[in-house]
């Protein structure tokens, strides 16, 4: 008996993210279950689901980043993609409304932290810390005036 | 003594659903159980996430079997319920009747 062909851009989506062995079990319940007659919605769902809980089990158990397929950044990107596509799959939203969300959603993952950064550069302003302990004085960008509070054992210099 | 862990709701059906499934309790049959007694679909990524948290807990411990073509030639890993998951599930159930008992009838979202 030949068995149905899978398709093959979630099964290469899935490889992508899920091809160790301890995914080996899903993966085989995700195909028996297919080739009893699931339909491809169904599968590309049941794939989504899955690398995105791969993703997140990974990330959680591994806070090392270097040791990671991914860096950091488009590892962001490609789990709050997937998350786009999750949800599109899920609640049966039109694409033109989820578009500009998952545009946003892979600039904020590529560039969030820069964007953050510049702010914080832009509003802050030099401040010298008084270590009283150890008798030293250091200097650090603090953006604690721009919203009204002053921290104890700072003192501005600029 | 050592902490009793709780059991979410989903969690709960999981077990539920092991317990019921019997000596054929995979991924595939355990979501189907839970699909036919509750009547909504249920996704295989978050029952193996559910079994994941269920094994660290040590209220679950699975083996693995055999491998066939219609899964691609990935084996097939059965769960069962240790122990300390029957005591779990047994406490859950009592406190869930306790917390029942006495709670007037719902009727129409209102108490």
């Amino acid at each position: 008996m030949s068995l149905r062909p899978m398709p093959a851009a979630s099964t290469w989506f899935l490889d992508l993210f899920c091809s160790g062995p301890e995914h080996d079990s899903v993966v085989g319940d995700l195909f028996e279950e297919y080739h009893r007659g699931r339909g491809r919605s169904w599968y590309w769902r049941q794939v989504l689901v899955i690398v995105i809980f791969g993703l997140y089990r990974g990330t959680a158990r591994r806070p090392l980043a270097r040791q990671n397929r991914f860096s950091e950044k488009p590892r962001y990107a490609v789990i709050l993609l997937a998350s786009g596509f999750g949800t599109l799959a899920l609640f049966d939203i039109r694409w033109s409304e989820a578009v500009p969300l998952m545009i946003l959603a892979i600039v904020w993952g590529f560039f969030g932290r820069g964007i953050v950064a510049c702010w914080h550069m832009r509003h802050s302003r030099v401040v010298q810390v008084l270590d009283l302990q150890n008798r030293k004085t250091s200097s650090i960008r603090h953006s604690a005036p721009l919203l009204g509070t002053k921290p104890l054992g700072l003192i501005n210099i600029s | 003594m050592t902490a009793q862990p709780t059991l979410s709701n989903f969690e709960l059906m999981v077990m539920l659903a092991i317990i019921r499934t019997g000596e054929d309790a995979y991924g595939v049959a355990i979501s189907h159980e839970i699909e036919e007694t509750t009547g909504s679909e249920v996704l295989l990524g978050s029952v193996y996430d559910a079994l994941t948290r269920l094994q660290e807990k040590g209220l679950v411990a699975s083996s693995l079997a055999e491998a066939t073509a219609e899964r691609g030639g990935r084996a097939k890993r059965y769960f069962r319920t240790t122990s300390r998951g029957i005591r779990v599930v047994r406490d859950t159930q009592q406190s869930l009747v306790k917390l029942w008992r006495g709670l007037p009838e719902l009727k129409r979202g209102e108490v």
